[in-house]
């Protein structure tokens, strides 16, 4: 596969949506998050020699977790360029598939709605929030990926947290007023 | 508090991996565009049989250098044979002012072994002699003494290791001797540079021996045979198809050649070639590039190693001057190449730069064709200035695109003595 455009357009395609859901985490903007997706894309192909199949373990699984990383590490790098500015505006409609009915409209509205909170998040709160409750990442690695402390790491935590659960609250009231 | 944290983790884990989000259009032209393609690591798969044709390369050149040496030395001592030869006094030959060394040694010596076979046969007529010379004289007079006479002359050839006394000590003899036309008359002249010898050769032979070195020629032979060596430079200019010249880019290196004949020669060399050319994406080859990308133009630059064969002959154009023509096949070891694309992808016009590195080769490549003039500036060396077109036979690089080159060699040549 190394070097050859064919498989790699396939591995490209099938998992460039896997990428863009965490990438978007992270990154506010969706057309940042698609060059950041491609950029991700561009530095595994390029370092694809260093990925080694094995016969015995979930090669796919295994390359999901590196492909992950990739890009966690490329968003990362985006928001430390940007000095964790937050951004303004907010997310443009045409962004979200359509839940068209099916059963689990609600559930899928409602995660919808849990990400944008978590978007919401300053970007610093954001990034620590995304790569310790979700991407599973320790605060000491999370200090080095960043280049911030330990203890800003669990403080940045602990306020995201304090944020999101205010959100969701206003969120239950809202939806409680609306009935 | 914690139970609540917790669920709450678990939620936004799950809205992470199940929010519907759209992936929009594929955007994998651009991904395409910024990673090496397929060429780049088919290069990789295919480097040891590279890595063959360039040992295989230099096989080459080492075996044409092997065999030019081998026939050198095959044909040195041949020459060194045919000197002797020359000097031997051989049926129907009269022994020539013109050839450098005459024997003295070797003249007393037959003069010794004819007084031998003349008190044998009795004495010969003079005037056969002077027409003849002495060895047909003496075939025609016996033929059946032919082989005696042969073997008589070996025998005086296998105790020549005294040092020669040159044809001048000859003319020098004849000189200060009253008796004229002493080569007109062989059997004359060795009967007086029989006594002359015991005079003069003592004293030759005395500073010779001195200097223990072959006795210089007042007109060497003209050496017709052998290797030569030198180095070349020169400005190169290349191009595709015919749609014009970049700037100059340069070829130096070194070449060794045989010299066959006064007019043939074999030659070969390691060159190092930088060329620099532009061409149209028509002429460039995208086999080796991604499906959906589409070359507009290119500006490029190769850095080659050039490996020529080929024959060259030369016209006299004066004493030392020559006019030389050759024609032969160059291979190349394709090193780096850069080049600078104006692309097309997906309808979008983009500027790329790409560089390989993975050496390629490209066995006779082009034909080589080039005339010049050749001056020598000493007894051994010798300065060319020959124009040159290459002409492409194969593509080379990532477009196999045909690159024809024309240029300037300068180079300073190195006969072995």
């Amino acid at each position: 596969m190394i070097g050859d455009h064919k498989y790699q357009k396939i591995v490209y395609e099938r998992y460039r949506g896997y990428a863009l859901k965490i990438v978007f985490r992270y990154i506010y903007r969706y057309e940042k998050a698609l060059d950041i997706v491609n950029d991700g894309f561009v530095k595994m192909f390029n370092s694809f020699s260093k990925f080694e199949i094995s016969r015995d373990a979930d090669n796919e699984k295994i390359l999901m977790g590196w492909l992950k990383k990739i890009m966690i590490n490329t968003a990362i790098d985006e928001l430390r360029k940007g000095n964790m500015l937050p951004e303004i505006g907010g997310i443009p409609d045409d962004v979200w598939e359509i839940a068209d009915g099916c059963q689990d409209a609600y559930q899928l509205l409602l995660y919808k709605d849990l990400i944008i909170l978590i978007k919401e998040l300053p970007p610093a709160y954001r990034a620590v929030f995304n790569l310790y409750v979700i991407d599973g990442y320790s605060h000491s690695e999370i200090a080095d990926m960043m280049s911030i402390a330990i203890g800003t790491s669990k403080s940045n935590l602990s306020r995201a947290r304090v944020l999101l659960q205010k959100s969701l609250k206003k969120m239950e009231e809202g939806k409680l007023c609306r009935i | 508090m914690q139970d609540i944290e917790n669920n709450m983790d678990d939620l936004f884990r799950k809205a992470a991996e199940n929010y519907p989000l759209k992936t929009g259009e594929s955007r994998w032209d651009e991904i395409a565009a910024a990673i090496p393609g397929k060429a780049a690591i088919a290069v990789k798969k295919k480097n040891n049989r590279r890595k063959y044709s360039v040992l295989l390369l230099l096989l080459f050149a080492g075996l044409l250098l092997g065999g030019g040496f081998l026939f050198y030395t095959t044909t040195k001592n041949k020459i060194t044979g045919s000197k002797d030869e020359k000097s031997e006094i051989k049926a129907g030959n009269i022994p020539d002012a013109s050839n450098d060394v005459y024997d003295i040694n070797r003249a007393v010596e037959d003069y010794k072994s004819l007084k031998n076979l003349k008190s044998e046969w009795g004495d010969i007529g003079g005037s056969s002699f002077m027409k003849k010379g002495i060895a047909s004289t003496v075939v025609t007079e016996n033929d059946n003494r032919k082989n005696d006479y042969n073997h008589v002359l070996q025998k005086a050839n296998t105790k020549e290791n005294q040092d020669n006394i040159h044809l001048k000590t000859l003319f020098t003899i004849e000189e200060n001797n009253p008796k004229k036309n002493l080569l007109a008359n062989p059997y004359k002249a060795i009967q007086n540079t029989d006594e002359a010898t015991q005079n003069m050769s003592m004293q030759e032979r005395t500073v010779d021996d001195k200097k223990n070195e072959r006795p210089k020629s007042k007109y060497p032979s003209q050496k017709n045979k052998g290797f030569y060596f030198g180095i070349a430079a020169g400005p190169s200019f290349s191009e595709v198809k015919s749609q014009g010249l970049k700037k100059a880019g340069i070829d130096a290196g070194v070449l060794a050649g045989y010299q066959l004949s006064n007019n043939f020669s074999v030659e070969t060399g390691l060159l190092f070639s930088k060329k620099y050319y532009y061409s149209d994406g028509k002429y460039f080859n995208m086999s080796k590039m991604p499906a959906n990308m589409q070359v507009v133009s290119l500006e490029g630059s190769s850095a080659v190693f050039e490996i020529p064969v080929k024959v060259r002959y030369r016209v006299t154009a004066g004493n030392k001057n020559y006019f030389t023509f050759s024609a032969g096949l160059s291979s190349y070891m394709l090193t780096n190449e850069k080049n600078d694309y104006r692309l097309l992808v997906s309808g979008v016009q983009q500027n790329m730069t790409s560089n390989y590195k993975t050496t390629h080769s490209y066995i006779n490549a082009s034909v080589n064709l080039s005339a010049g003039y050749e001056t020598k500036i000493s007894k051994y060396s010798s300065v060319r200035i020959e124009p040159y077109l290459k002409i492409p036979l194969k593509g080379i690089g990532v477009g196999s695109m045909h690159v024809m080159s024309t240029g300037l060699q300068i180079a300073v040549t190195r006969q072995s003595h």
